[in-house]
């Protein structure tokens, strides 16, 4: 059976959702402190939260701690949801940054995103439209030059990327972007969070799925 | 401070001037918000127990038995002053100290609720407390990892010199596991441990039980500053020792700090305290002793542990990279004993620094009950009402906060109630707040409506409401006129408890909320705050959001034939009429809603049943038209009596009818469910402009 690691720095805080989600999966899945050992995960999830409280900016201590480079050089396949994918972003593996919402709040709410064409492990899902909730600060997706690897896009019900349905003022509507060689993928969305019925959504499913189907090779 | 006769019995009692040490901690220890020396005469009006109850009033939470091995905790407490004079750090700060309280018992915190009170939001400084206090909330809420389930926010002039804000927290533990707040055994460790310890927050609590004025700025001193990153830290760390089984005791460290919380747990368990001030880890230079013993740095806890069980309780925090420092021992002799650098900072008995107060005379004066008659204003209630920012919606706050982090949420805040499934599978609904402008029309009677009103929000999510903690936020005692509101207000809570039997399991006051802002004597109207959880036993909660298709919406319960209070009466007038509760009516539909499977249910809220029903079609963005044979104001527009709303299925709308009829309670048809949407009352309104009118309101108050 395969072994998903969720990562926790300090303050990171929806590890235990993300297991329990992995964990409806049949995998196995287990909380993994920033100063332990990788060599046997064969998954990596960058679970949400404060890391490190988000001092600085979102994010970036934990980008520069020793696991990310581990986790870069291992060539497990890795998810990144929300301060996940800020992480990502600060580490360069995943290409832009995560600036403050142009609302300049905290927001939270549940969204609609569309899969985009994509060379990660999320291909499989292009076209599809999910309902998923978001709950970010720094949500607001931006790239000096026109990002060539998003895997999704903040979208309205029926999957129009239209400008009214952009949260956070994210750049080009974009919710989630992999790494170039498509082994790593980030989102602001919380999939983990629209896994159960009583969650009121089970879209998140299906990216956790196509992540575990790239896990299994 | 102390008052006169207090310094004369700390005298007689002594024996001689107490140390500085020994008074900053009977300053902290007698204060109002310690001690409850006004209020806590009052507390055998509640109803304390039921089979339910594991740990009543007394400790940081309250646990209830929801089954399975398992309780809930819940707390519930102000932090009123400080967020008037810092408001981002007080509301943070009150926040972070109700989740410890609930941690310090060994729960898992899963949910927090806020109920806050401003001045209307059309000056700057009304707007800036509004944003700073929600960011504060948010900032520190989110970033620790308990989501956001509910709380009320309600805006008067009354509040504009002492806005409130009370927080509620919600907690998870398995029943052999939970942790008393009690030093039980001589020889054990006082450990330490989480923030290290600076001047912020000297003096808080004696602080929070006097009277705001002028100089308030002065104050900022007084005012904690949170850390939410050592929170979530500090959580985790208990509850690994939680699980390991290796406290005796636990509290957190909050009003009056370390000398409070070595104070309370000592008298808890028959036993004194010696305390080494030299060991505690500091972050500030030159602290002297009665700093350190009072200091109200935040995100601080004090175990009590057998020696045997030091080394690993310390692997547990140490991997946290938390302070920590084993500060002294629990000693035989009931005594507080305290020293630094040689020198005595405390010696004292530890009953009379928790018991020993004199007893402060308070005087009921009488109340005037206004009936209010007033012509009627003519306008278009419906849009008046929605733009009103009492009524508006609060989405604009709620959305700040994150709602799913744990992921166990089931209905977010904004409705009737938040829900959330437990560990055991069942579903706990919860509410918080009150209605401050009811209140203070008739405290007794307003405080009782107010609470039947959060009891039904529980209700209509099919739950049983099994404990309620209050916080009562009011003026100052020593006036005749605010004490008999304070009681006042007790009392109407207190026989809320008893008929619908449901126990309070803790609680907090909040007195001196009056100011002298500009030469005028302000006083908040009195805010009996109270914080209700309820179980779904069996089966799912019934939603809050109406199912799209064909079916009638019906009312049960009645119309109340009275509208002194209701929010229609404060904004158009007409005959107020007297105030009235109806018990046995509301236990009955109590009973019928609890594990029924209506389509989606809600209670006649603020604002009345034309106003609950709009809101309700907004929210579901589902169409609705109003039929209704009665058309008086006090069936439209009245709210505070006993009535709810079922959404029925057509093809089974005569037999519910019928069977409602045969169990006694009153029901009829007051709206369908329509294809477009659209609400219509009298004409139609686009469901769509209605929401941009109702939203706006608190949407322009956070424009800055």
């Amino acid at each position: 059976m395969s072994t998903i690691g969720v990562i926790r720095f300090p303050g990171t805080n929806n590890e235990w959702e993300t297991v329990r989600a992995l964990q409806s999966f049949g995998v196995e899945a287990k909380v993994v402190e920033h100063n332990q050992q990788i060599d046997d995960l064969d998954g990596i999830w960058l679970a949400g939260g404060f890391s490190y409280g988000d001092v600085l900016r979102a994010g970036a201590i934990a980008g520069a701690s020793r696991i990310m480079k581990d986790i870069s050089r291992s060539g497990r396949p890795v998810l990144g949801a929300c301060n996940g994918f800020q992480i990502l972003t600060e580490a360069d593996l995943i290409e832009g940054a995560l600036l403050p919402n142009t609302t300049t709040r905290f927001v939270c709410k549940w969204i609609y995103m569309t899969i985009t064409e994509n060379d990660s492990y999320l291909n499989e899902l292009q076209g599809s439209t999910l309902r998923i909730p978001i709950a970010h600060f720094e949500g607001n997706f931006w790239s000096e030059s026109t990002p060539e690897n998003i895997v999704a896009k903040y979208s309205t019900r029926d999957g129009d990327a239209a400008p009214r349905a952009n949260p956070n003022g994210s750049m080009d509507n974009i919710a989630g972007l992999s790494s170039n060689d498509g082994r790593m993928v980030g989102m602001m969305p919380h999939p983990e969070r629209s896994c159960f019925k009583h969650q009121g959504s089970t879209d998140g499913r299906k990216i956790i799925q196509a992540f575990l189907k790239e896990v299994h090779g | 401070m102390a008052t006169a006769e207090e310094e004369q019995v700390i005298l007689k009692e002594l024996g001689r001037k107490p140390t500085p040490g020994e008074m900053a901690m009977i300053d902290a220890l007698w204060s109002e918000h310690c001690s409850y020396k006004s209020s806590k005469r009052w507390f055998n009006l509640f109803l304390t127990e039921s089979e339910r109850v594991k740990l009543g009033i007394g400790e940081g939470a309250g646990l209830l038995d929801v089954g399975d091995g398992y309780v809930v905790g819940i707390g519930l407490e102000s932090h009123n002053h400080p967020s008037a004079v810092d408001p981002f750090n007080g509301a943070a700060t009150g926040v972070g100290g109700i989740i410890r309280d609930i941690v310090s018992q060994g729960c898992r915190p899963v949910a927090v609720l806020d109920c806050l009170r401003f001045g209307f939001p059309d000056s700057p400084r009304q707007k800036l407390l509004l944003d700073q206090v929600v960011l504060g909330i948010s900032s520190y809420g989110n970033c620790v990892g308990v989501p956001n389930l509910g709380g009320d926010l309600e805006f008067a002039e009354e509040f504009a010199s002492n806005p409130l804000v009370n927080a509620m927290c919600v907690g998870v533990a398995k029943q052999d596991k939970i942790i008393r707040s009690v030093a039980n055994e001589p020889g054990d460790l006082l450990l330490l441990f989480g923030s290290s310890t600076g001047r912020d927050g000297i003096g808080g609590v004696t602080f929070a039980s006097e009277e705001l004025d002028d100089t308030q700025q002065e104050s900022r001193g007084s005012v904690q500053i949170g850390d939410p990153l050592t929170e979530k830290l500090l959580i985790d760390a208990v509850l690994e020792l939680r699980d390991s089984d290796l406290l005796h005791g636990l509290q957190d460290l909050g009003g009056g700090g370390l000398a409070c919380a070595a104070a309370e747990m000592a008298e808890k368990g028959g036993t004194g305290v010696r305390l080494e001030l030299i060991k505690v880890p500091l972050r500030e230079e030159g602290m002297q002793g009665w700093e350190i013993l009072v200091s109200e740095s935040q995100e601080r806890m004090l175990a009590v542990l057998p020696e045997d069980n030091l080394q690993e309780a310390l692997r547990i925090i140490e991997s946290k990279e938390l302070a920590w420092a084993v500060v002294g021992r629990v000693t035989e002799g009931r005594k507080f004993q305290a020293e630094y650098r040689g020198e005595v900072v405390a010696d004292i008995p530890i009953d009379f620094t928790i018991n020993g107060f004199p007893e402060p005379v308070r005087e009921q004066g009488e109340l005037r009950i206004e009936t209010d008659d007033r012509p009627v204003v003519e306008t278009d209630y419906l849009v008046a009402m929605l733009s009103d920012i009492n009524i508006a919606s609060k989405r604009p706050v709620f959305q700040q906060y994150d709602q799913h982090v744990q992921g166990n949420t089931v209905i977010p805040p904004g409705g009737d109630a938040g829900v959330i499934v437990l560990p055991n599978g069942k579903y706990l609904a919860m509410a918080a707040g009150t209605n401050s402008y009811l209140v203070s029309r008739n405290p007794l009677l307003g405080s009782a409506l107010a609470t039947l009103q959060i009891v039904r929000s529980v209700v209509c999510r099919g739950a049983l409401p099994i404990g309620m903690v209050d916080s009562l936020n009011a003026g100052n005692p020593e006036k005749k006129d605010s004490y008999r509101q304070f009681v006042d207000a007790i009392r109407g809570v207190a026989e809320v408890s008893h008929k619908l039997e449901v126990p309070v399991v803790g609680g907090n006051v909040s007195l001196y909320n009056e100011a002298d802002l500009d030469g005028e004597r302000r006083r908040i109207l009195p805010s009996p705050f109270v914080g209700i959880v309820g179980v779904v036993e069996e089966g799912e909660p019934i939603p809050d959001i109406l199912h799209p298709d064909e079916s009638a919406i019906v009312q049960i319960g009645v119309a109340p034939d009275f509208m002194a209070g209701s929010q229609f009466h404060r904004m158009f007038g007409g005959t107020g009429g007297e105030m009235r509760v109806q018990f046995e009516l509301e236990q009955k539909l109590l009973k019928e809603l609890i594990g029924s499977n209506y389509l989606a249910a809600t209670d006649v809220g603020r604002g009345g049943l034309v106003t609950t029903l709009a809101k309700w079609a907004i929210r579901s963005d589902v169409g609705l038209r109003v039929k209704t044979e009665d058309t008086s104001i006090e069936f439209l527009w009245g709210e505070n009596s006993p009535r709810y709303l079922i959404q029925v299925p057509i093809n089974i709308l005569e037999t519910t009818l019928e069977r409602l009829k045969e169990t006694n309670i009153p029901a009829e048809v007051v709206a369908e469910v329509t294809e477009d949407r659209i609400f219509t009352f009298g004409k139609e309104y686009l469901l769509n402009q209605l929401r941009e009118i109702w939203e706006n309101p608190v949407n322009r108050a956070l424009e800055i």
